[in-house]
């Protein structure tokens, strides 16, 4: 049965973890430690310490939101901060404020969409977009644009698209697979669905206006957050806390998933509608993200990983570890993005400069062995 | 003590039947090995008992009930899955892999609290491999991770242990050593007796846990009973398609052992 379940996972990257060392499993005795030590005397592993880790990821976010309120091409010093005049105040508040905050929540989403997608697929190299969710909205961003829906609307229609590509992605892979492999079939549909939807966003860039409607098209897919609005907070901040408090919900149903679906099902998950609504609670982090900031790669593929590395695997520390250094790491580099140059850079831009030698050095590590 | 009845069971596919008038009765303490050609239809028959699979015909009931109208929490506080041992995508670490024993004992929308863990701690101090609770789970030896996934099926606490081959990737050493727990674990050494089904490839495994044998042929045919009767060279011959030679062993406390061999063919 278990054989089944490893072909069940999606890309041959994702068993690189564990199934190196399974082929020489070294002959040690079955009861290595003597019955007197309580304690384990001396791991393999260093030990973690969640609690702390998180706490102290905690104050990083803060001291990143603080940071970030004093970057930006009108300089406003820590000390500043606290005795503003008027131009200050109006930039602080009406321009900095908003965008710092879209930044932070998006971060964490992304992030806590991409480590409960990891656990369900039973894959480390999966982000949140594997069922069509960016690409879904996507689409609907640019026929938003060519149908001239405005701002409220073109994010509506890229938010509404998300959610449709993976509704279709879902319907489509329970139509086709009944068997137990049920979650390649979802991996494959979404690799057709996402690819459906960005051949329709490449027809939508076709018939748009070369003059206005396509560089529009083009930067919005870029991704950047210089034209969030304070209604987006209330977006955002509406579908982090329903998507995450989703997640959190199923953070241990979530763990058990990475066993596969036979040994969840025989563990007493209903591994199906546990699939079903973490699919729902991610895509809803990431579509109503992507609604507002565009196109943004990486953060739900390198945070995830790299916070495992941090609190362990155990999605009850992986999760809030993971939507912590989301927020950092997003906040960080929109701070870059609005900072390093004169006019301001896309946002994907610089999240797959920084995210792709990152993630390199993390697969690098996992090759080792290294956890 | 549980007592599982299985009647008349036919199961598979529902385009493909794969075993069918299977009949059989296991109580706690008792130990029925699987045997049987690959392909004879051991896991669908186990997938069936832990309720993955429906039952085409037939009926299954524990302790008179019938499991026909158990959720799956129902079923995996009843029969604990002990899968080959395997490394999973994520380094989880010892004591979070037998916490997800406690899975089916959890509220909907809970997750693991300090009973569970304490339960746990329990279950690997009880089987000696407390020390390996914070390792992580997918560097240890095959061996170690046998044991891992015993533990974690003794956290669910269940009446019956479901073992598909727990010796197959494990070295001399550690087979045995694997055998003996689960012969401890039917006799209730260590907490009730449990109801242990396992299959296995090498019938000698059925001598050695003394106990009952369910053979599985690739036309169907099942034939069960205690194993130094029913384990005939005729039977195995015709199970596997191999000519099968037997010796008697005495053991250093005086009983005498069969083990079986498959002989090469001569060309």
């Amino acid at each position: 049965m278990s054989r089944g379940d490893r072909r069940a996972a999606p890309a041959s990257t994702g068993a690189s973890t564990g199934d190196g060392s399974l082929s020489t499993p070294p002959a040690a005795p079955v009861s290595t430690p003597p019955a007197s030590t309580a304690e384990p005397a001396a791991p393999a592993a260093p030990r973690r310490h969640p609690a702390l880790v998180i706490t102290v990821l905690a104050l990083l976010l803060l001291a990143a939101l603080l940071a970030s309120l004093t970057v930006g091409r009108y300089a406003i010093s820590l000390d500043a901060l606290f005795s503003l005049d008027e131009t200050s105040s109006n930039v602080l508040f009406f321009m900095r404020l908003p965008r710092i905050g879209a930044a932070a929540l998006i971060g964490a989403a992304l992030a806590g969409a991409g480590c409960a997608f990891q656990g369900i697929f039973k894959n480390p190299m999966v982000s949140p977009d594997l069922l069509g969710a960016s690409a879904g909205a996507g689409f609907g961003a640019a026929a938003g644009i060519l149908l001239s829906l405005g701002s409220v609307g073109v994010e509506l229609s890229a938010f509404l698209m998300g959610l449709i590509a993976v509704g279709v992605s879902y319907l489509l892979s329970t139509a086709i697979g009944r068997s137990m492999r049920g979650v390649l079939v979802l991996v494959l549909s979404g690799m057709v669905i996402g690819n459906l939807f960005q051949a329709f966003t490449s027809a939508v860039k076709f018939v748009a206006d070369p003059n206005s409607q396509l560089p529009e098209i083009t930067f919005w897919l870029m991704g950047g957050l210089s034209a969030v609005r304070d209604s987006d907070l209330y977006w955002l901040l509406f579908a982090l806390i329903v998507g995450g408090a989703g997640l959190f919900v199923l953070r241990w149903k979530i763990n058990v998933m990475g066993n596969g679906d036979e040994e969840a099902l025989a563990l007493g998950v209903e591994v199906k509608r546990v699939r079903l609504a973490v699919v729902a609670f991610a895509t809803l982090l990431t579509s109503a993200s992507v609604a507002v900031a565009g196109m943004v790669g990486w953060v739900g593929l390198i945070v995830p990983h790299l916070a495992r590395f941090l609190v362990g695997a155990d999605q009850r520390a992986l999760l809030p570890a993971s939507m912590l250094l989301g927020s950092t790491f997003l906040l960080v580099v929109d701070d870059l993005c609005r900072s390093v140059y004169t006019t301001e850079i896309p946002l994907s831009i610089l999240t797959s400069i920084i995210g792709a030698p990152l993630f390199i050095y993390l697969i690098a590590r996992t090759r080792k062995g290294r956890h | 003590m549980a007592k599982l009845r299985i009647d008349a069971l036919s199961c598979g596919y529902a385009t493909r039947p794969v075993l069918s008038g299977v009949s059989l009765e296991l109580a706690g303490g008792e130990t029925l090995c699987l045997l049987g050609p690959n392909g004879a239809g051991k896991t669908t028959l186990f997938k069936t008992m832990l309720g993955l699979l429906r039952p085409l015909a037939g009926k299954m009931s524990v302790d008179g009930e019938d499991t026909a109208s158990w959720g799956r929490r129902r079923f995996a506080r009843t029969f604990a899955y002990i899968p080959q041992e395997h490394a999973p995508a994520f380094p989880f670490t010892v004591l979070e892999v037998v916490l997800m024993g406690r899975t089916p004992h959890l509220g909907a929308l809970g997750s693991v609290g300090r009973t569970d863990e304490r339960i746990a701690r329990e279950v690997l101090a009880s089987l000696g491999i407390e020390g390996l609770a914070g390792r992580d789970y997918t560097q240890l030896s095959g061996g170690e991770r046998q044991m891992v996934l015993i533990a974690r099926a003794l956290a669910q606490q269940p009446a019956f242990l479901v073992m598909d081959e727990p010796t197959a990737s494990l070295d001399f050493g550690n087979q045995a050593r694997v055998l003996s727990r689960i012969r401890t674990l039917a006799r209730g050494s260590s907490g009730e007796p449990l109801g242990v089904i396992m299959t296995t490839h090498d019938p000698n495994q059925a001598f050695l846990l003394g106990h009952r044998v369910a053979c599985i042929g690739r036309d169907g045919s099942f034939v069960q009973g205690e194993a130094c009767e029913v384990l005939t060279p005729e039977l195995l011959q015709n199970l596997y398609g191999v000519e099968v030679g037997f010796a008697e062993l005495s053991t250093a406390d005086g009983q005498s052992l069969s083990l079986c061999t498959p002989l090469l063919e001569d060309r």
